[in-house]
């Protein structure tokens, strides 16, 4: 579930809509001017270092070299195609590094360029959005490209870029919170509850996680097949409600079912409502994992786990199943004209 | 930019010549809100009423007046309606209690450039005995969809004759402006709202630019969909409160959110797009209320339906659209409407809406859905195609369609995406005839569009 981790492919999804091809430019003489005039080579390098969840995870640095791009980069004062190669590597095995950071091909993106624009845009739904003094990675997905990813420009609040002469020095910062729950497991399609009411339950179990949503409480039940269970998750109190959510895999591992808000909590949180289900379960053990949504009234949310199928036992607190990422992105090189 | 002449930047004293009545000094002040406007003041002995006359090539064509409850004996007067670059006559007139009128001196006065001169304005069509006359009153974008955001007026020119600029920050690019009544009908206000400057509030402004009331402050950028962002569609309703758009969402989902509220921002009602049954995020564009009928309407983009919500419970009561709970018109190619802007809903209950299209035609049209909520029945009652346009259009995104007061309609078709047709604004008559046309276009070739926009009366009078 959890593969390796990248150090931005999260980010740069989030980010300004990375791919824009040449089409925005139509006027191919002015392109081919343009690259008349591009500066002749780079030299330069980058040094890219990650943390997931306060531990190491990349920390490479890389030589960049950089000749005169051949291609389109529409409105582009330079533009590179860079040869990179690591210089020292440190990084954790679960270390990806990006190209669009490292300009480090693999076997998906290659053809990396290193180009700057004035302004550059972007093709959005409702029309053509300019970013001002923009930064571009230029790279190619399985051979097709280019496409340009905006690194930085004027108005980036991850992104910097400075140019002092033919010097440049750019730098990238990014914080997620990112998935590293090892109990959810897809598998395929995961039903979401349809339950509307928080059902009573002769089993109740209480537990309390912290509000941030980096950790969740995981219980276990038996059942057999076709047997229909009905769960609920419900506040406590006023000063530790919370939005909770839960989900409940089957004994193959396999997530079910997801709820989130199903009924009103008995001790409303500030936002959103509980959640419950009702399922028809399998043959054997399954796993009911209850985690937070925020929106918490304390900086720890309280809850009861009701039940209606049997015995039910909690089998780990706290599990982490968020963690924090941190990259930062250090670059730089001289420009020859 | 030639910003003002000197006559424009001093105080101009002008001694009545040939009158009865006392000597008058009138000044003329800049409006620091707008190069198209001035402030034209006088006092006189006496009470009257006060207004302003002004015109091109030394005519006297057009007049403001003062407010009603200025009658007196110091007289300001905001004289708006006047083109970029232009030099204006003016005169003051003070109206006597008995009716007589003692005029000025003739004075000149210089308007400047607009912050927008990059926009190119083009009239080709202009039938003035089929057009509902007045002015039109958009938002402008020039280039790409950051644009500062800015309402305008323009008179049947194509001119630009009023406007009003947040500030030199981008906005977004769905920026939603509408002329609506302050204190009562004679206090006229533009409400500027939806994809306004991040940072900055919904606001309305009076006819000299001063911003008289302040909304919900923008969320998020200029670029991204941000939760808790305005968006697409903010209207004052009939009971003075306002209705408008905003992106909610959790856990990585996306949906809209419906607010009302009062002018203090106090809640009074609210609805969830989250209650759509679909696996499509809405994408809504516009919202409407009918408190009469306590009734709601939300259009959702994506999933190509107008929904009507019953306001006391929130309740789907009817979806209009393909797949929807109406029957289409089986005598029609395209009963349906895809990627709709804009539903406008008419005092006989049918709906007008800017159909883009989508991937179904090559095309997009205005259309008017006559429906029968009992047989939920769905008849295309109207409809101007893009095909049939002497220069057919297709838009994938933006667009508006008002029925004007004369039976015409007033159709916004265009976007900032290379490709699409080309933007305008043009009033259709019942018949498909074109009645009035302006194009919208930027300097060096640059897209211009605006997002919405509407003919409201002419602000002043004619002489």
């Amino acid at each position: 579930m959890n593969e390796r981790w990248s150090s931005v492919a999260v980010a740069a999804l989030v980010l300004i809509a990375p791919a824009c091809d040449g089409e925005i430019d139509d006027d191919d003489s002015a392109d081919d001017d343009d690259v008349t005039e591009w500066p002749e080579s780079f030299d330069g390098s980058v040094i890219l270092q990650s943390t997931l969840g306060g531990e190491p995870l990349c920390d490479a640095e890389i030589a960049l070299q950089g000749a005169r791009f051949d291609g389109v980069c529409p409105d582009c004062d330079y533009a590179f195609a860079i040869e990179a190669s690591v210089i020292a590597d440190a990084s954790a095995a679960e270390c990806w590094l990006d190209p669009l950071l490292s300009f480090l091909a693999d076997d998906v993106y290659s053809d990396l360029v290193l180009a700057h624009a004035p302004s550059f845009g972007v093709m959005e739904w409702y029309g053509m959005y300019y970013y001002g003094d923009a930064l571009l990675t230029g790279y190619s997905v399985y051979g097709d490209g280019p496409y340009w990813w905006v690194n930085s420009h004027d108005n980036s609040s991850e992104g910097t870029y400075a140019r002092s002469g033919d010097d440049i020095d750019w730098t990238w910062e990014y914080q997620a919170f990112v998935d590293v729950d090892p109990h959810y497991d897809d598998c395929g399609d995961v039903a979401q509850s349809d339950a509307d009411e928080g059902y009573p339950g002769a089993t109740v179990e209480t537990g309390e996680i912290p509000c941030d949503g980096t950790s969740a409480d995981v219980y276990r039940f038996t059942a057999t097949a076709g047997q229909v269970v009905h769960l609920a998750v419900d506040t406590v109190a006023d000063d530790t409600a919370f939005d909770p959510a839960m989900y409940v895999n089957g004994p193959d591992g396999c997530t079910l079912v997801e709820a989130d808000d199903s009924f009103d909590c008995t001790f409303p949180p500030p936002a959103y409502r509980c959640p419950a289900v009702e399922l028809v379960a399998a043959d054997g053990e399954h796993q009911v994992v209850v985690t937070s949504r925020g929106n918490c009234a304390g900086a720890t949310g309280a809850y009861e786990l009701r039940f209606d199928g049997g015995a039910l036992e909690g089998v780990e607190d706290d599990v982490p199943v968020s963690a924090e990422l941190l990259v930062s992105v250090v670059g730089g090189g001289t420009i020859t004209p | 930019m030639n910003r003002r002449t000197a006559i424009a930047a001093l105080i101009l004293v002008a001694l009545l010549a040939g009158c009865d009545g006392p000597a008058w000094d009138v000044q003329i002040a800049d409006n620091p809100n707008s190069a198209l406007s001035c402030l034209v003041s006088w006092t006189t002995d006496d009470v009257a009423a006060a207004r302003v006359e002004f015109g091109l090539d030394g005519e006297l064509q057009w007049f403001v007046e003062g407010a009603a409850e200025d009658v007196g004996t110091e007289h300001d007067v905001l004289v708006i309606g006047m083109k970029p670059g232009s030099t204006y006559t003016l005169q003051a007139v003070s109206i006597a209690a008995d009716g007589e009128e003692i005029r000025s001196d003739l004075l000149t006065y210089e308007t400047g450039a607009v912050p927008f001169d990059t926009l190119v304005t083009e009239v080709t069509a202009y039938d003035e005995a089929a057009v509902q006359p007045g002015w039109t009153l958009a938002n402008v974008a020039v280039k790409g969809v950051n644009y500062p955001v800015t309402a305008a007026m323009f008179d049947m020119d194509g001119d630009p004759v009023w406007y009003w600029r947040q500030s030199d920050e981008d906005g977004r690019n769905d920026v939603e402006v509408s002329l609506v009544d302050g204190d009562g009908p004679a206090d006229q206000r533009i409400l500027v709202g939806a994809g306004v400057t991040p940072g900055m509030p919904a606001v309305e402004v009076d006819l000299a630019g001063e911003v008289v009331w302040e909304g919900p402050e923008q969320n998020g950028d200029a670029q991204l969909i941000s939760v808790g962002a305005m968006h697409h569609s903010f209207v004052k309703l009939a009971n003075g409160e306002y209705l408008a758009l905003f992106y909610d969402g959790k856990d990585g989902d996306l949906w809209d959110v419906v607010e009302q509220f009062d002018a203090d921002l106090n809640s009074t009602w609210s609805w969830s797009a989250e209650s759509i049954s679909t696996d499509t995020y809405p994408w809504g564009n516009a919202v409407l209320a009918d408190l009469d009928a306590d009734a709601a309407y939300y259009n959702g983009r994506m999933t190509s339906t107008l929904c009507k919500i019953d306001r006391g419970d929130g309740a789907i009561l009817w979806q209009l659209g393909e797949g929807g709970d109406f029957s289409g018109d089986p005598a029609v190619a395209y009963p349906w409407f895809h990627e709709a802007h804009a539903p406008e809903i008419q005092p006989d209950g049918s709906v007008l809406l800017y159909d883009n299209g989508g991937a179904s035609r090559d095309f997009s049209r205005v259309v008017e859905y006559a429906l029968d909520e009992h047989a939920m029945t769905a008849e295309i009652a109207w409809e101007y195609p893009g095909e049939l346009a002497d220069d057919a259009w297709s838009t994938v995104a933006m667009g508006d369609a008002d029925r004007l007061a004369n039976g015409n309609t007033l159709v916004t078709a265009g976007t900032l995406i290379p490709g699409d047709s080309p933007s305008r604004v043009f009033e259709v008559t019942p018949q498909g005839d074109i009645a009035w046309e302006l194009w919208f276009s930027g300097t060096d070739g640059d897209l211009a569009a605006p997002y919405m926009a509407e003919r409201i009366p002419m602000l002043v009078g004619e002489l």
